[in-house]
């Protein structure tokens, strides 16, 4: 059992490492047509890191993915706020429209906003002010998760009673109770929602394509000319999410905050 | 301030946000996928019945209900060996890279698989070295070895709480009453971890039949699938006809819709069997 159990585990280790790690020795080698890369070398690197289209590329995925993240938590954290204390009977219909993106991909979603946002008066296709909202749609569903778990395992509406029959005004109950309570939660949703839009690429395509160039458009334009250069993007890609999913985690594992909250 | 009126005034406004960019967009969707110039009509719908589509709609079914169940196959057996392992370490590693690895699809995954499995790529080289056939990554056979990088991940992550609910103890108990350890997964285990199996299932055939940065980076498109048919209508490079990627749009919700119904009540049944405990 014990050898089923460690070959099955390495076995999903090697699949979900290996290709990374190959894709690394390849954007470090000069050539690889043999077994073993024949001559190493930076240049993909710094031929990636020398391009200015990359570094505007780069920001411009940086500032969709933050307006995207910022949107979804304006929007999410006061709604579930006001629903959970107020209109409990309201939160299946934020959980439909929240989890939308699943009947509803990205690809689909394009389809519907470019027929309505490609005639006058609302011609914002092809621009981010139309990339950026599609965009925030498409990961709503990761930042809602958590912070939607914030609020139910924090048990927000007895946190609230609590605060208000010790005097506390609302607004008092929202910046010391509730928003504490609740800010692990919307960082490790907004760092999941963050990965995903920094990555987003079907909406990127379809809705604006080359007028507003994003780092994963970058990269699906450099495939066909310099394999190496690629290969960087994607290990540093990886990194990026790896980097953002454990931070993520980490947040996670600070639920138990939750208990010393409601011990005090 | 009063909060309530506050909060209330940014559910509003989240409201118009999402009539405007979620729910408008898609009931134009179903609306032009059965109407043409003149009114109500099947027209879009036949055009996409026509064979080219229809084999793109069998595609993706065969390809996302194939994936679901390797995935499946792989990640229950690896939710459950990470559930019965005592090292923390190797636990806690394997369930973070699982987590990121299953929401690593895209660009950078496609290009990481033409690496090892481009037509010089590395492990192709290496089974071409040993005698057996090179796997091309461009087929549409062989791209479940690319989907099968964020479905394995995703299936081991989704499965792990079902796997933590069953307590380590209860097999130590039905194994001092005298049951093999085979009779306690056969009468305790799988009837506990059935509901989230088949509901994990239906989120990985969804997964997969949404897909479309991967194959579209992969292959531009020339791999026939539904998503980069759609893509191909709206955008134009080959047909542009976006009265046909609406009723296409429309197959690829309505079974999307099914699958997360099926999903539901897979979730109920396993809150039924968690009340029943």
């Amino acid at each position: 059992m014990t050898f089923l159990r460690r070959g099955i585990i390495g076995l999903l280790l090697a699949y979900l490492l290996l290709p990374i790690l190959m894709t690394l020795v390849y954007s470090l080698s000069s050539s690889w047509t043999e077994l073993v890369p024949k001559a190493f070398s930076l240049e993909a690197w710094s031929h990636l890191f020398g391009d200015p289209k990359f570094w505007a590329d780069g920001g411009r995925s940086l500032i969709l993915a933050f307006s995207a993240v910022a949107l979804s938590i304006f929007f999410l954290v006061p709604t579930l706020f006001a629903i959970t204390l107020y209109a409990p009977k309201l939160s299946s219909a934020l959980e439909f429209f929240s989890l939308w993106p699943f009947v509803f991909p990205g690809v689909i979603m394009a389809v519907g906003l470019i027929k309505i946002f490609s005639t006058p008066p609302l011609a914002i296709s092809g621009t981010p002010w139309l990339l950026i909202p599609a965009v925030t749609v498409v990961v709503m569903p990761y930042a809602y998760r958590a912070v939607a778990n914030a609020f139910e395992s924090a048990d927000v509406r007895q946190l609230a009673e609590a605060a208000r029959s010790l005097g506390a005004s609302d607004l008092q109950i929202l910046a010391w109770v509730i928003f504490p309570t609740v800010l692990p939660g919307v960082l490790s949703g907004g760092v999941l929602a963050l990965s995903a839009a920094f990555g987003e690429f079907s909406l990127a395509q379809l809705l604006v394509g080359s007028s507003w160039e994003t780092l994963p458009y970058y990269q699906y334009l450099t495939n066909s000319q310099d394999g190496h250069k690629s290969a960087a993007i994607s290990v540093l890609a990886f990194a990026i999410a790896w980097g953002l999913g454990s931070f993520a985690l980490g947040l996670r594992s600070s639920d138990n905050l939750k208990d010393a909250v409601t011990l005090a | 301030m009063n909060l309530r009126w506050a909060t209330f005034a940014v559910a509003f406004l989240f409201l118009a946000f999402l009539l405007m960019f979620e729910i408008l967009p898609g009931i134009l969707l179903v609306v032009s996928a059965f109407t043409n110039k003149f009114g109500f009509s099947f027209e879009h719908i036949q055009e996409a019945t026509k064979p080219l589509f229809l084999k793109a709609l069998v595609n993706s079914v065969n390809l996302s209900f194939f994936t679901a169940l390797e995935g499946a196959a792989l990640g229950t057996l690896t939710a459950g060996a990470i559930w019965s392992s005592k090292n923390v370490k190797v636990k806690r590693f394997t369930t973070a890279i699982s987590g990121v690895a299953a929401n690593f699809a895209g660009v950078p995954l496609a290009f990481a698989f033409v690496v090892i499995l481009g037509s010089s790529g590395i492990v192709n080289l290496l089974l071409e070295r040993v005698g057996i056939e090179p796997i091309d990554v461009y087929r549409r056979q062989n791209l479940h070895w690319v989907y099968l990088y964020f479905q394995w991940p995703l299936m081991t992550v989704l499965m792990l709480p079902a796997f933590n609910a069953i307590q380590r103890e209860w097999l130590e108990a039905a194994r001092g009453l005298g049951s093999s350890s085979l009779g306690f997964w056969f009468k305790v285990g799988i009837p506990v971890l059935l509901p989230t199996l088949l509901g994990s299932m239906i989120l990985l055939f969804a997964n997969s039949f949404g897909a479309y940065a991967t194959v579209y980076a992969l292959s531009q498109g020339s791999i026939n699938l539904l998503p980069t048919q759609i893509g191909f209508q709206v955008s134009g490079q080959v047909g542009y006809d976006p009265g046909a990627a609406a009723a296409l749009s429309v197959m690829m919700a309505v079974t999307l819709l099914l699958s997360l119904a099926l999903y539901r009540f897979s979730r109920r049944w396993a809150a039924q069997l968690e009340g029943a405990k």
